[in-house]
């Protein structure tokens, strides 16, 4: 966690010098108190008024300096330290694959970007410092005490390692009280948003008394846990509250009857009154402390999972000197590519050749590997064993600017940014006329509803704008696409949401694009891949048939299988037509 | 200090009057009156018995110390003790009262908040976003909660606190009392001019850390695109941006809070100053009693006078809460259940639309005095383009939405004169994308029936195609289903619901859809499945491909909220008209595969 600080070590360092410095003086406070008592109250020496309100001030304004410096530079150091630890985590992010970042799902990402940053902060600005203040504060407490009483010194030695005993009492008890609680409160959210989102299958299913059950009893569980939270502190830190009062009594009594009975020791009233004040400033760090104590915990829990992100090996990376060319597309060869997750085999031996500038179909059911074949492609992805190359360049030797400029793929669901239509269209590729955005947005067939909206192409969509229907975002991902011109382009099962009519269009508009591109289509229907050169069907991560589909249609193959099935229809109307 | 400096923020000005707010807030504590005066009694007693211990010190010092008699100051000193003691039990007792006070009525409002919620129809979920719904029910309620917990006796015991302060001070000294109270304008004139600046820049801190927050959630789920085309440094340079904002925000805020507490120490020295400067000068009347305990009560004083003069924000941000509940309580769902328990009695399942107009928000007109009839033990398939209205037809008949005019009746029954759940518990509806619950695999199939065994539960799985799939999870069929988990394909989870709908055994099918996702090879399984579980049912089913169309007995063609044309898949196709043209594009699209 301190590796995260050092960067703005001079800062913290700052912060706690001036909090050291604003604590002593608060402490010489009760002692300007003391004097006054002391010098003009019971001995009436006149003179001394002004020289205490001029220290009492004084010391109030240097105090106040120092508190503004703690605050300020331990706030600073904090602050800093999470904005620059954030870009940095951003930038780390941005450079994982997506393995890494699919094998820990977005929300678990995002709450390491937020909570768990807050968390550091927090400890490291507030809870790690008033850790530092409040052992100060018991130590000078302890000197003024024993310079004052030396006898007391030893009831004060008594007395803070109770206090210190409840503060981690009350840090070890009450903390995982608390998160609990904070997971139990998650829970009650997701249980409402998942409900929101599926109310009409609670509903069709008449389960709203069972939901409402489950929701009261995650709600009792919170509230239960509230209480006990409570119980715990209502029993710990007041406890130590009470015994710092009481410490303050004796002192008061001890004190008291030492001046009635033993007036030689030359204690006075007014060192009675500021020890009274001194102890009663004791509990504001006794109740601080346990955070102190407890708060290393949870810290080093959320650093470690921001240092999971932020020191982990970036698995895909560019090699040394990479090709930052590519030209045109001849051929892409799959040479015997094996991937395997959690020791089941994705793919096994896949060997195929996409010729350049021709279309190409993959056609399998789910589950068959399609979209792992083509992640490999862009390199979201590396395959275990074999390699793709790319013109007889392995693609590891381009960099991975160089391969994906030239890549892009339209996958079933795409993410829309909650930006205009037109700067989401733009993602990709910034340097086009207004024109040229117009032309493919008519090629994807989503030109005629963008201008039906009354603020056409700089209508917001998303959470704050308007929502898209699965196949208008599908037709507005294929625009975007075919806008960043690239050398290949990938569908993945990207005309699923359109009807049959809009798909047959796309797809004849596409043959007149005026770029040269190479085309992989994947799908899980015949007649996607109609237009195809080539096709391969994968079936369990292996090739079961490729090759030109007409070839394929004469095989007693499964392509066949699934022909006739899917023909099936086309044949009894043809029948009924004629 | 006690009280901390509590800025909260409200953005609009309210539109529901306080008292209406407060007479809401009033019925919902109403049923734990008791519970509330007994807190209040202990809350009044404990600030008293806090102010007594200065009372004791100033008697120890002034008759013990200076008196010379140690009997008062030992009596004194155990009395202190014991008045700490008493004090702390008090307090304790009264805070869990409190609490059990604030988390109970949370609790019920909760409860009461998600049954009108499941009460609404489908027209409240398409206006009001899921993260608005939660927000209310969790953030909106826990922030009334914690308002009527902790803020409103914080403000009667600081308000006691003053009161006793003040009387005490006045019986020991008029003129210290006098000059202490001459420092509360400061104290006053220090929280209207920070309340506002701080109350701003809180704002705006918020704002920017919660852009931090949308801009990386954004981003990670963008990242497939981002790295599609390449664009992590633009990306990068624009998240820095919105960071770099937030940090400025954060700095800025920063030095404004960090001056508030040196501000107030100040005032408070000041004050002290100036009866330290009073006493100097009349040094015969006061006792070293009557100055230490003018000296702590000033610090209590100082500090109940900060939390009375920043009450008013977290009053303002609790009462907006309560407003975005009461508001949320108020909206009436657009279906009122007749709650009669009237059973709906189904012989042949036969559903008719009786001039049926319905419009979305009665803007959108969908339907317009549209009739048809759906034969019972019938499969009846619907077809037409999208936009044509053919998911609202099907959700009108489980009154997912509310029809503005005519009458929808099943055998004969009109349905809106039974209950919701009575009417759906005779309907099984299929939708197009439906979603696995944070269950078990096995809870999720039987999602409805409850009472189901699970040999039975696992037979359906079989007969769908899922079993399979299930057996390979880690732990079969308990395996837990998580938002995480992507256990399931869309297609998967769209014979969940078949395995769903078919445990539940309803009379009337409804399927929107709902084999879209599913694979050839799937469908044409599930198809010979349903031909059992459809037998003497009466389905009405969406779909857009043929081969699911065909087999139905009759086919209705919709188009701008009317039906064009109806029959047999024969007959249509004979009649040439839009069904024909359809069912050519498809055919069309197929027979290219061959040349």
């Amino acid at each position: 966690m301190f590796r995260i600080a050092k960067p703005q070590i001079k800062f913290f360092s700052v912060g706690v010098l001036s909090m050291i410095l604003g604590v002593q003086l608060g402490l010489l406070i009760p002692v300007i108190v003391g004097w006054f008592i002391d010098s003009i109250v019971v001995n009436h020496r006149a003179n001394e008024l002004w020289a205490i309100v001029i220290s009492l001030l004084g010391v109030t304004v240097l105090k106040g300096l120092f508190d503004f410096g703690n605050r300020y530079f331990n706030e600073k150091g904090g602050e800093l330290s999470m904005y620059k630890l954030r870009n940095q985590l951003f930038q780390k992010l941005q450079s994982h694959s997506l393995t890494f970042i699919q094998s820990r799902s977005e929300g678990n990402i995002l709450s390491r970007m937020t909570a768990d940053l807050d968390v550091i902060k927090s400890y490291l600005s507030r809870d790690f410092r008033l850790g530092i203040s409040a052992i100060y504060y018991y130590f000078s407490i302890g000197v003024i005490i024993y310079l004052t009483l030396p006898l007391l010194i030893l009831f004060y030695l008594v007395l803070v390692p109770f206090l210190f005993l409840i503060s981690w009492v009350y840090g070890r008890k009450v903390r995982p009280i608390i998160k609990e609680r904070r997971k139990t409160l998650d829970r009650v959210s997701t249980h409402i948003q998942e409900k929101v989102a599926n109310v009409d299958i609670v509903q069709a299913f008449t389960m709203e008394k069972y939901e409402l059950d489950r929701f009261h009893d995650e709600n009792k569980l919170y509230r239960d846990l509230a209480v006990k939270s409570l119980l715990i502190r209502g029993s710990t830190l007041p406890l130590a509250t009470v015994l710092v009062s009481v410490a303050g009594v004796a002192i008061i009594w001890f004190g008291s009857v030492e001046i009635v009975t033993n007036p030689l020791t030359g204690l006075t009233i007014g060192q009675i009154v500021s020890l009274n004040l001194l102890m009663i400033q004791l509990r504001t760090p006794t109740r601080l402390f346990g955070n102190f104590i407890s708060g290393v915990n949870s810290v080093q829990v959320s650093a470690d999972r921001v240092f999971d992100i932020l020191y982990s090996d970036v698995d895909i990376r560019d090699k040394e000197n990479p090709l930052t060319q590519m030209g045109e597309i001849k051929e892409i060869t799959y040479n015997k590519v094996t991937v395997t997750i959690k020791e089941r085999k994705i793919l096994s031996d896949i060997t195929l050749k996409f010729k350049g500038e021709t279309v190409n179909g993959i056609l399998g059911s789910s589950g068959s590997g399609k979209t792992t074949l083509i992640n490999l492609l862009p390199r979201f992805q590396d395959p275990q064993e074999g390699s793709i190359l790319i013109n007889g360049v392995n693609i590891r030797d381009y960099s991975l600017k160089t391969l994906r400029q030239n890549i892009s793929i339209v996958n079933q669901e795409n993410f829309l940014f909650n930006k205009s239509i037109l700067e989401n269209l733009l993602f990709s590729n910034q340097n086009v006329s207004m024109d040229e955005v117009v032309k493919y947005t008519k090629i994807a067939q989503i030109h005629k509803f963008i201008s039906s909206l009354p603020e056409a192409y700089d209508t917001i969509i998303g959470e704050r704008g308007i929502t898209l229907s699965g196949g208008q975002q599908q037709r507005l991902s294929i625009a975007r696409a075919l806008l960043s011109r690239p050398k290949i382009i990938i569908f993945d099962d990207s005309t699923s949401s359109l009807d049959a009519g809009t798909e047959l269009i796309i797809q004849e508009e596409l043959q007149k694009l005026e770029y040269k591109v190479t085309m992989i289509i994947i799908s899980q229907k015949i007649s996607s891949v109609r237009y195809a050169d080539y096709v391969c069907l994968l079936d369990q991560g292996e090739i079961i048939e490729q090759g030109n589909p007409s070839e394929l249609l004469n095989s007693e193959g499964l392509y066949r299988k699934i022909y006739s099935l899917q023909r099936l229809d086309s044949m009894v109307v043809e029948e009924e037509v004629q | 200090m006690r009280h901390g400096f509590r800025v909260e923020v409200s953005n609009e000005p309210r539109r529901i009057s306080d008292r209406k707010l407060i007479k809401f807030g009033f019925n919902v504590l109403l049923p734990r009156k008791r519970l509330i005066i007994f807190a209040w009694v202990l809350i009044t007693i404990s600030t008293f018995v806090n102010l007594l211990p200065e009372l004791f010190l100033k008697q120890i010092l002034d008759q013990g110390v200076s008196g010379k008699n140690l009997s008062i100051i030992n009596r004194d000193a155990i009395l202190m003790i014991i008045v700490f003691i008493i004090s702390w039990i008090l307090s304790f007792t009264a805070q869990l009262t409190i609490v059990n006070i604030g988390e109970s009525s949370t609790l019920e409002i909760k409860d009461k908040m998600f049954a009108k919620l499941l009460n609404h129809t489908q027209s409240y979920f398409d206006k009001h976003k899921s993260g608005e719904i939660n927000s209310r029910i969790t953030n909106d309620v826990n922030s009334v909660s914690n308002f009527l917990g902790l803020n409103l006796i914080d403000i009667v015991n600081v308000f006691l606190q003053l009161i006793g302060i003040l009387l005490i001070m006045l019986s020991v000294d008029l003129t210290l009392t006098l000059i202490s109270a001459s420092m509360i304008p400061l104290f006053v004139l220090l929280g209207i001019f920070l309340v506002g600046p701080l109350r701003r820049i809180s704002m705006k801190r918020r704002k920017d850390i919660s852009k931090v927050t949308s801009s990386v959630a954004e981003n990670i789920s963008g990242i497939k695109e981002t790295k599609n085309f390449a664009t992590e440094k633009k990306v990068a340079k624009s998240f820095e941006q919105v960071n770099k904002e937030n940090y400025q925000s954060a700095l800025k805020a920063t030095s404004m809070f960090s001056l508030l507490s040196p501000l107030m120490t100040l005032f408070g020295s000041i004050g002290t100053a100036l009866i330290f400067i009073f006493v100097g000068y009349n040094m015969d009347i006061y006792t070293a009693g009557v100055l230490a305990l003018f000296y702590s009560y000033l610090n209590k004083f100082f500090g109940s006078v900060i939390f009375l003069t920043t009450f008013y924000s977290s009053y303002q941000a609790a009462f907006a809460s309560l407003e975005r509940i009461y508001e949320f309580m108020e909206e009436e769902p657009e279906i009122t259940d007749p709650n009669n328990g009237k059973n709906l009695i189904i012989t042949k399942g036969e559903i008719l639309f009786d001039s049926v107009s319905f419009s979305y928000d009665k803007k959108v007109t969908i339907y317009q005095n549209f009739s048809t009839k759906f034969e019972g033990k019938n499969i009846t398939a619907i077809v037409g383009e999208t936009g044509a209205g053919k998911s609202t037809l099907v959700k009108l008949i489980s009154r997912f939405y509310s029809i503005n005019t005519g009458k929808i009746l099943i055998d004969g029954q009109d349905i809106s004169l039974f209950d919701r759940t009575e009417l759906r518990s005779h309907i099984g509806f299929i939708t197009q994308t439906p979603k696995l619950f944070n269950l078990s695999v096995l809870e999720n199939l039987k999602y409805g029936s409850p009472a189901i065994e699970e040999d039975q539960v696992i037979q359906i799985a079989k007969l769908v195609g899922l079993h399979n799939l299930i057996s390979k999870l880690p732990n079969g069929y308990n395996t837990q289903i998580t938002s995480k988990s992507n256990l399931f394909s869309m297609g998967q989870r769209q014979l969940v619901s078949f395995c769903r709908v078919i445990l539940k055994n309803p009379p009337i099918i409804l399927m929107d859809e709902a084999t879209s996702s599913l694979d050839s090879i799937s469908e044409f399984k599930i198809h010979e499945a349903l031909s059992v579980v459809f037998k003497d049912k009466t389905a009405i089913i969406i779909a857009h491909r043929l081969s699911t169309i065909r087999n139905a007995d009759h086919i209705l063609v919709i188009d701008g909220g009317r039906v064009i044309e109806e029959g047999s898949h024969r007959s249509l196709i004979d009649q040439k008209g839009k069904y024909y043209s359809l069912y050519k594009k498809q055919v069309h699209r197929l027979m290219k595969v061959s040349n």
